[in-house]
């Protein structure tokens, strides 16, 4: 049983929103694509295209299971360009400093806060009320999205494009090479999030190539098991509570969506960028995770 | 048959647009307009064009259903006639937001307004559908600006990529144009120095005359025709004259330059009984001038694969036929362009402002045969003088 681990990297083509809990009237966006949206996306399309080539109808069920069983998918995170690279920033809580985004390469690191400032913006929209060409009373709503380009907090730079980084694995048995083939041709285009009929989520493909170093976001990642493992000190999904320790710190959210037309409610989860506590005479050693098939983080140890 | 596919739209402002931010900008203007945040150049929001070809498309089927409705009545099969029109208007009640359930969106599966462009469901009633039709934000692809040559119509890389062409070396704070010269050339108040490019004779004979020259024609009609000629119709000479002043800068002077050259008009109120300024009523207010050219997208997807209300989407097209294809869901969408050229976008529309003509609408990959250029040039090469 094992697994080959590929790197993408999806540049943002249109402003990206990915709703979560509203601000009083801004409906505010994540700063990161959780495994759940991207694979709702990825079954979109390769069903579609699927029954492009046969004439028939798009079997979303089918293709998604497909995608859940043989394919494990990493959240996707802002990726900034440096040089000929794509260099992903990630989530970290820090006792007394909240929570911080961290280079890939540990380079530099911000303030959530000023993180958000330089890669969000917000849309404002209303609707025009047909009868009278004028604005519809009550209709004024503002968006918080990713936008497609940034100064990266240089203050003296040019603005450049935003991408998002992350891996999927793909279940090394007899399926592979059709499948990834599958996902190369297939899904060099992706629409994500909300808001797309507005020409939003629109995200093209980059990159697309196996790691074979074994190294996920700078972290060890084992491929011979079940699912994925990987050593960290902190998640980089959202991780169950049920599953995780309680020496963790960092912030619980409650997941929800919508599946086949009924609100689908988790348990409460940690975030991304939550972390393990350790005492000071506790092992070294860092717990283990599991990247589950709906891309959610299970503690092992 | 594709699940999606992309239609690039050119559209020329036979008028200042201007699409209100919704705020104000102390010190500057009044009435600023909607700005990509980073790059700070004027845009149009999706969702504005969204909305503006939703009333086009609903106004167009409702002329449509009032004239076959009259045709019915002057018919001598006048009851069997009526019984094949559809009873609800399209406009008012599939234009707009549309949640009121009397009046509101149809929600049909065979309404090309409401499959089309989409609907939310009502309160206390289930399903919505997202619709057939992504718009994607209007970018500026050229600008004008008075130079002491005329008019030119100024570029950059970044534009020019939303038209699939990669541009390489455009690096110097420098205009770059077909023809090197002595001497500067001024951009509004901003003086550069002018460098060579003969790569631009390539985007205007190959690009600009593929957008232009086999472009759709706007007619009622809405076909999308890549063969047929270009619709020059109420754009005169100026038309014509776009590719052969083109001007290229990097990135970063691009947005200075946009910035520095909008349209900005000042009003005030006249008090009817006086004749004289009302106290306290001037304002001002900015738009993307007129011969700006725009370019976005309509991501169409493939009706075969969507359902309505649990019912597949049957429109029937004008001259007969399913809307069974994404080229046929953007010929649907493009019944608003000759709206769009008469009624508009934006505000200010009583005040002689936004009319837009779409002079192309089509595969953006259609007869293109060129997809980068490099304007390196040796660093010697352009004038120096003033």
């Amino acid at each position: 049983m094992s697994w080959k681990m590929y790197r993408w990297v999806w540049r943002l083509e249109a402003p990206l929103y990915i709703g979560t809990t509203p601000a009083g009237q801004l409906n505010r966006t994540r700063l990161y694509v959780p495994a759940r949206t991207l694979w709702g996306a990825l079954t979109a399309e390769l069903a579609r295209k699927k029954a492009s080539s046969s004439g028939g109808s798009p079997n979303y069920k089918g293709e998604g299971d497909k995608l859940r069983e043989k394919t494990r998918l990493s959240y996707l995170f802002p990726a900034q360009p440096v040089d000929q690279d794509w260099i992903a920033w990630i989530p970290i809580y820090e006792f007394g400093k909240g929570l911080l985004w961290r280079r890939e390469d540990r380079s530099r690191e911000v303030k959530d806060r000023e993180f958000r400032r330089w890669l969000l913006t917000t849309r404002m929209g209303t609707a025009i009320d047909p009868n009278s060409d004028t604005v519809s009373e009550g209709t004024l709503r503002e968006n918080e999205v990713v936008n497609q380009w940034s100064f990266w907090g240089e203050k003296h730079g040019d603005f450049l494009p935003v991408l998002f980084s992350g891996y999927i694995f793909i279940f090394n048995d007899d399926d592979h090479d059709t499948l990834k083939r599958e996902l190369e041709t297939k899904t060099k285009e992706l629409f994500i999030g909300g808001d797309t009929r507005y020409g939003l989520g629109r995200v093209r493909r980059e990159y697309f190539e196996e790691i074979k170093d074994g190294i996920f976001f700078g972290i060890p990642v084992d491929l011979q098991k079940n699912n994925p493992e990987v050593r960290s000190d902190s998640v980089l999904a959202h991780a169950s509570i049920a599953t995780a320790t309680s020496k963790m710190y960092g912030a619980w959210e409650m997941l929800v969506g919508w599946d086949n037309g009924e609100l689908k409610k988790n348990d409460l989860v940690w975030v991304p960028g939550s972390r393990f506590y350790k005492e000071r005479n506790e092992s070294k050693d860092e717990p283990k995770w599991s990247i589950e098939k709906d891309g959610l983080w299970k503690k092992l140890s | 048959m594709t699940s999606y596919q992309k239609f690039l739209q050119v559209g020329i402002a036979l008028d200042p647009i201007h699409v209100g931010a919704g705020g104000a900008h102390i010190g500057r203007v009044d009435l600023t307009i909607v700005r990509d945040p980073v790059t700070r150049i004027p845009k149009i929001p999706g969702s504005s064009l969204a909305g503006v070809y939703r009333t086009y498309v609903a106004m167009h089927y409702e002329e449509d259903r009032q004239l076959k409705l009259q045709q019915g009545q002057q018919s001598e099969q006048q009851s069997e006639q009526q019984s094949k029109t559809r009873k609800k208007p399209y406009f008012p009640d599939c234009a707009g937001l549309g949640l009121d359930q009397k009046n509101g969106h149809c929600r049909y599966p065979n309404c090309p307004v409401c499959t089309v462009f989409g609907f939310a469901a009502g309160a206390g009633q289930e399903g919505g559908f997202a619709g057939l039709a992504a718009f994607t934000d209007a970018h500026v692809l050229l600008f004008p600006v008075p130079t002491r040559e005329g008019p030119k119509w100024v570029t950059s890389p970044m534009a020019l990529r939303q038209i699939g062409l990669k541009v390489q070396g455009v690096d110097d704070n420098a205009v770059y144009m077909e023809k090197s010269s002595y001497y500067k050339l001024n951009l509004g108040w901003l003086l550069l120095p002018v460098r060579e490019c003969d790569q631009i004779s390539k985007i205007k004979k190959k690009r600009f005359r593929n957008l232009w020259g086999l472009g759709y024609t706007s007619d009622t009609s809405g076909t999308l025709d890549t063969s047929g000629t270009p619709d020059t119709s109420g754009i005169p000479d100026i038309f014509s004259c776009i590719p052969n002043n083109l001007a290229l800068v990097p990135d970063r002077l691009f947005s200075h330059i946009v910035n520095s050259n909008l349209e900005v008009r000042t009003s005030v109120s006249i008090n009817p009984e006086t004749g004289a300024a009302e106290e306290g009523a001037l304002f001002s207010y900015e738009a993307l001038p007129r011969w700006t050219v725009l370019v976005w997208e309509i991501i169409c997807k493939n009706p075969k694969y969507f359902k309505v209300r649990g019912q597949d989407i049957q429109v029937t097209m004008d001259g007969g036929g399913e809307m069974d294809t994404p080229k046929k869901v953007c010929q649907v969408a493009a019944k608003a362009h000759p709206y769009m050229e008469y009624l508009g976008i934006g505000g200010m529309g009583t005040r002689g402002m936004g009319r837009v003509k779409v002079v192309y609408s089509g595969d953006p990959d259609s007869g293109q045969s060129i997809d980068s250029i490099d304007c390196t040039s040796p660093p010697s090469q352009g004038g120096d003088r003033s």
